[in-house]
């Protein structure tokens, strides 16, 4: 499983990259959407966790991007925003089990990264 | 006040403070998560020596050092929030401006990042202590902020300055653009109406010099 997280938070995405790969999982980490477009443009991953809010843009737009270049990678939302009104779309895109707020039990994201493999195969 | 209009200032005071905070809460949300990662590291990396690895001490310090800056993080947004919440505690309070407009600005800073837009604060030297509502204060800055980044330069710098003109106290949001615009003015201006007279400021938005300033006479200054 190939991983690709986005977040502005640099310290959260580097750290928990380190720790996926402690565990197996492969992971590349973006803090800016320029920078997940270009590496997803370099490397194939099977999924993108987003933060749902970024500057210049919010994490859902940066899911259609992908999917419109990438329709086979799947999504998983970790975000620190919990209102109704982001709770909504962001379930709505990906599944209200892949829509996680943070902080997020690494045991968990990886059980919902397995997941998202089996369970989004039509989107 | 007619009862309508003050529905609206009513509502407008409420989704501000409500709008403040969600943004404050997700940058502890934010905290938390590093931290929650960082301490996560820290028992990998232990678990890792357990079976036979090394530790690294100085990678230890730098994790120990990340958590360290989180906290520290967190403690300024926290205390920024509670400075924030005890504005509404009285109606009216001796206020240094520089110290309410730097508040008020960094509260602001995840919307502003958020729209990918730069704030520039100049504050002047002297102190400038004014007597006013605190709460409303930070709610007419916050509102000329948010229209100052609707209505923001290419570059995305808003650049804020606190200055003393005439014997008039000005805040002045430069670098703005489209402000011919009559939609707009009205718009900002009606928002705007029933706060500046309670705090008997007013505000005059200059096309050409892509400017809006506030403006407080001097008989506020004590």
């Amino acid at each position: 499983m190939r991983v690709l997280l986005v977040d502005d938070e640099e310290e959260l995405v580097s750290t928990l990259s380190e720790r996926l790969k402690f565990r197996g999982v492969d992971s590349d980490w973006a803090c800016s959407v320029k920078d997940a477009l270009s590496k997803a443009e370099q490397n194939i991953y099977d999924i993108a966790v987003l933060d749902v809010k970024m500057p210049e843009t919010d994490g859902f737009k940066l899911k259609r991007r992908l999917q419109e270049s990438y329709p086979k990678m799947k999504f998983i939302f970790m975000t620190g925003h919990g209102s109704d009104n982001y709770y909504h779309i962001g379930s709505a895109e990906t599944g209200k089990e892949f829509y996680l707020v943070k902080p997020v039990n690494i045991e968990i994201l990886i059980e919902k990264m397995n997941d998202v493999l089996q369970k989004q195969g039509g989107v | 006040m007619n009862d309508s209009k003050f529905a609206i200032h009513s509502e407008d005071g409420v989704r501000f403070f409500g709008e403040t905070v969600a943004s404050v809460s997700h940058e502890i949300k934010n905290c938390l998560a590093i931290m929650n990662e960082s301490a996560g590291l820290l028992q990998d990396l232990v678990m890792l020596n357990q079976k036979g690895k090394p530790l690294d001490p100085a990678r230890i310090d730098r994790i120990a050092q990340q958590i360290s800056g989180q906290i520290k993080r967190a403690d300024t947004i926290v205390k920024n929030l509670n400075s924030f919440a005890h504005s509404s505690d009285v109606p009216e309070k001796n206020i240094d401006l520089s110290e309410t407009l730097s508040l008020t600005l960094a509260l602001a800073k995840r919307s502003a990042a958020n729209r990918g837009v730069s704030i520039h604060l100049t504050l002047p030297q002297k102190k400038i202590m004014i007597t006013t509502n605190p709460f409303f204060f930070m709610q007419v800055i916050r509102q000329c902020l948010d229209f100052s980044m609707a209505t923001v330069n290419p570059e995305k710098v808003v650049e804020v300055i606190l200055q003393l003109k005439e014997d008039n106290i000005e805040i002045v949001f430069k670098k703005l653009e489209d402000l011919e615009n009559q939609n707009q003015k009205m718009f900002i201006m009606e928002k705007l109406e029933i706060m500046l007279e309670k705090l008997g400021a007013h505000l005059d938005i200059n096309d050409e010099r892509s400017e809006m300033c506030l403006v407080f006479d001097s008989s506020h200054q004590k």
